[in-house]
């Protein structure tokens, strides 16, 4: 397998995401631009220029019109996918952690602000209009209150099916299932040892997969909040997908950056690591990057995947016939019995 | 493409035939070096009808933007090969491949003592003293006619013996390579009767994992790249192949049972 690099950030690429029909990526960056590329050719459509800050998250509207990013200069901006024209910017005391769409309608915008200054952590949830691409006022918002609450400050945070629920990630590992209609946390749970740092959710957005430094990665079901699966890696994680098609889920990592110059280079683990969804085994690796992943996407049609790298690259790999022709022995037996 | 004889042709004009089952031949003749050649060529045509969202195609017509617009051709580069295996053993058929890249063969045995493929140190046999061992060289190398005078490399010396035994009994006379070619057929191996579903790599790694064989290659169809239930195996020696044969003929593999012969018989009951 040949994978196409894009080298088009100078700093460490901090998210990938397709939009719905899987033609187009967008990868944020810590040298305060954002990119657009078309996925089977890789080549770059155009910048977002205007943060002052690191840009830490992004999201893409399901109509592929409009484009969100959340920044460490603590604001909100909304762009214009066709031209890279900018609508409009929400400023913030603390810096942002993670923003997203609600799925299919995009009837909501959830913002993660990081609990600085003085402030405890916040998700605001703003109405968001699919068609102009206007941010309209604050539905509601989750709050932190350190007296209180168990749980330390969100990290990341998906939303379930029919925009039913959010799960949210924090940093001391627990994971919590807030009902929007009810405007409750309805679960909590110490899922993890350490901080979440991925959450992303099946195609039909029934199940989800957590990625965390401690090294494991655990699908978790939405509805009963049981764990379903959980996959080992030998380093820490910063990303995990499920891949349509296929029964497999892909996760990466690595050595943190700050680390890497404490140990040898062959102990960094900068691998997207396969596992079977079902039994658990790894099935594969695809090596490459020479920095910790921090970003992992498959397409929503399941043809290709891209790894976003704290080196700087983006990997684009298109998958070949191997992939798709793969069979576990289970699997296999029943064909054969079959026949 | 063949040489054609003295009938007068068309050199531009091609004649297409229409078979039955939908592919066209084509026959054509072309000169070169002053000797006519006709072309028999078999084509099927295949049309492949590809539907694509209009937003997608709305999309691809978007004028760049930003930083973008001054892009050089060095923001993208292909990587280098990247080994990908998917399965239980992805470990070891990374190796294999990148062995195979860097151009690494395992390292095979000869055993000084009874030449099989094994450490010397762990030859089963009894150890032959240097002098018997010498002896039995020179026996062998005792059937060259020595009248010929002239030196033969200790390689080509079994040849020769082998060949003046079958001139002696009118026999054919071989050269090496076909020497060779019947030398391994007797320690090959038809695994007959597979289930189609099987690959090369579940025999090397169920049926042959208790066995040496020096290797294993799968019949496929050549133009549907479907497997034709049908394995050659090649063991290190001809005891090895026996052992195969009496373990698994007649047994099953992936619901159906397998039929394991030597080549010969396979060749003779065809």
């Amino acid at each position: 397998m040949r994978p196409i690099q894009m080298f088009g950030h100078s700093r460490p690429v901090s998210q990938i995401r397709y939009n719905r029909d899987g033609d187009i990526i967008v990868s944020v960056s810590a040298d305060e631009s954002a990119s657009i590329w078309y996925s089977n050719s890789g080549e770059r459509i155009g910048t977002f220029n205007g943060h002052n800050g690191s840009i830490n998250s992004v999201d893409i509207s399901s109509n592929s019109k409009f484009c969100c990013t959340g920044s460490g200069d603590s604001t909100i901006k909304i762009w214009k996918l066709e031209n890279g024209q900018e609508l409009q910017t929400i400023e913030y005391l603390p810096y942002i952690e993670c923003v997203e769409f609600s799925p299919v309608d995009n009837k909501y915008l959830l913002v993660i602000t990081a609990g600085v200054f003085k402030t405890h952590g916040c998700i605001d949830v703003y109405a968001f209009d699919n068609e102009t691409g206007k941010i309209g006022e604050i539905v509601f918002k989750i709050e932190r209150n350190p007296e209180v609450d168990s749980f330390m400050e969100f990290k990341r945070a998906s939303w379930s099916f029919d925009s039913k629920y959010i799960i949210i990630g924090c940093k001391d590992g627990q994971i919590l299932k807030y009902d929007v209609e009810a405007r409750k946390i309805v679960h909590q749970e110490q899922l993890h040892k350490l901080i979440i740092n991925d959450i992303q959710f099946s195609p039909d957005r029934t199940y989800f997969i957590t990625a965390s430094k401690d090294r494991f990665s655990k699908m978790v079901d939405v509805m009963t909040m049981k764990t379903l699966k959980q996959y080992e890696s030998t380093g820490p994680l910063n990303s995990a997908c499920i891949c349509p098609l296929k029964d497999f889920v892909i996760i990466g990592g690595g050595q943190e950056a700050r680390d890497v110059t404490t140990t040898g280079s062959k102990e960094g683990n900068f691998e997207s690591r396969f596992f079977h969804k079902i039994f658990e085994t790894e099935i594969g690796r695809i090596s490459g990057h020479f920095g910790p992943i921090n970003g992992l996407a498959v397409s929503p049609q399941g043809n290709n995947f891209a790894s976003a790298s704290e080196d700087g690259y983006i990997r684009l790999h298109h998958f070949e016939k191997n992939y798709f022709d793969f069979k576990f022995d289970v699997e296999k037996t029943q064909a054969a019995l079959a026949s | 493409m063949s040489a054609v004889a003295n009938a007068p042709v068309d050199f531009e004009k091609q004649e297409i035939i229409k078979n039955d089952d939908g592919t066209k031949t084509i026959i054509s003749y072309k000169l070169e070096k002053g000797v006519k050649y006709k072309i028999t060529q078999k084509v099927k045509e295949v049309k492949i009808i590809e539907k694509t969202n209009p937003a997608i195609e709305e999309r691809k017509k978007w004028a760049k933007y930003g930083v973008a617009v001054s892009d050089t051709k060095d923001l993208l580069t292909v990587g280098d090969d990247v080994p990908f295996f998917l399965g239980v053993n992805w470990k070891e058929m990374q190796e294999q491949y990148e062995n195979k890249k860097n151009k690494k063969t395992v390292k095979s045995f000869v055993c000084s003592n009874c030449g099989g493929a094994h450490l010397s140190a762990q030859c089963p046999f009894p150890k032959k003293s240097s002098a018997t061992a010498a002896a039995s060289a020179a026996s062998g190398a005792g059937a060259v006619p020595a009248s010929t005078g002239k030196y033969v490399p200790p390689s080509k010396r079994a040849l020769l013996a082998a060949n003046a035994k079958a001139a002696a009994s009118g026999e054919a006379i071989l050269t090496q390579e076909e020497m060779r070619k019947k030398e391994e057929d007797e320690r090959t191996l038809v695994f007959a009767d597979l289930n189609l579903n099987t690959t090369e790599d579940d025999l090397t790694r169920e049926v042959l994992k208790y066995f040496q064989y020096e290797r294993c290659r799968l019949v496929r169809d050549r133009n549907t790249g479907r497997s034709r239930g049908l394995a050659y195996v090649s063991f290190y020696t001809k005891e090895e192949a026996e052992r195969a044969a009496n373990y698994w003929n007649n047994k099953g593999y992936m619901n159906i049972m397998m039929r394991v012969r030597f080549v010969q018989e396979h060749r003779q009951n065809r």
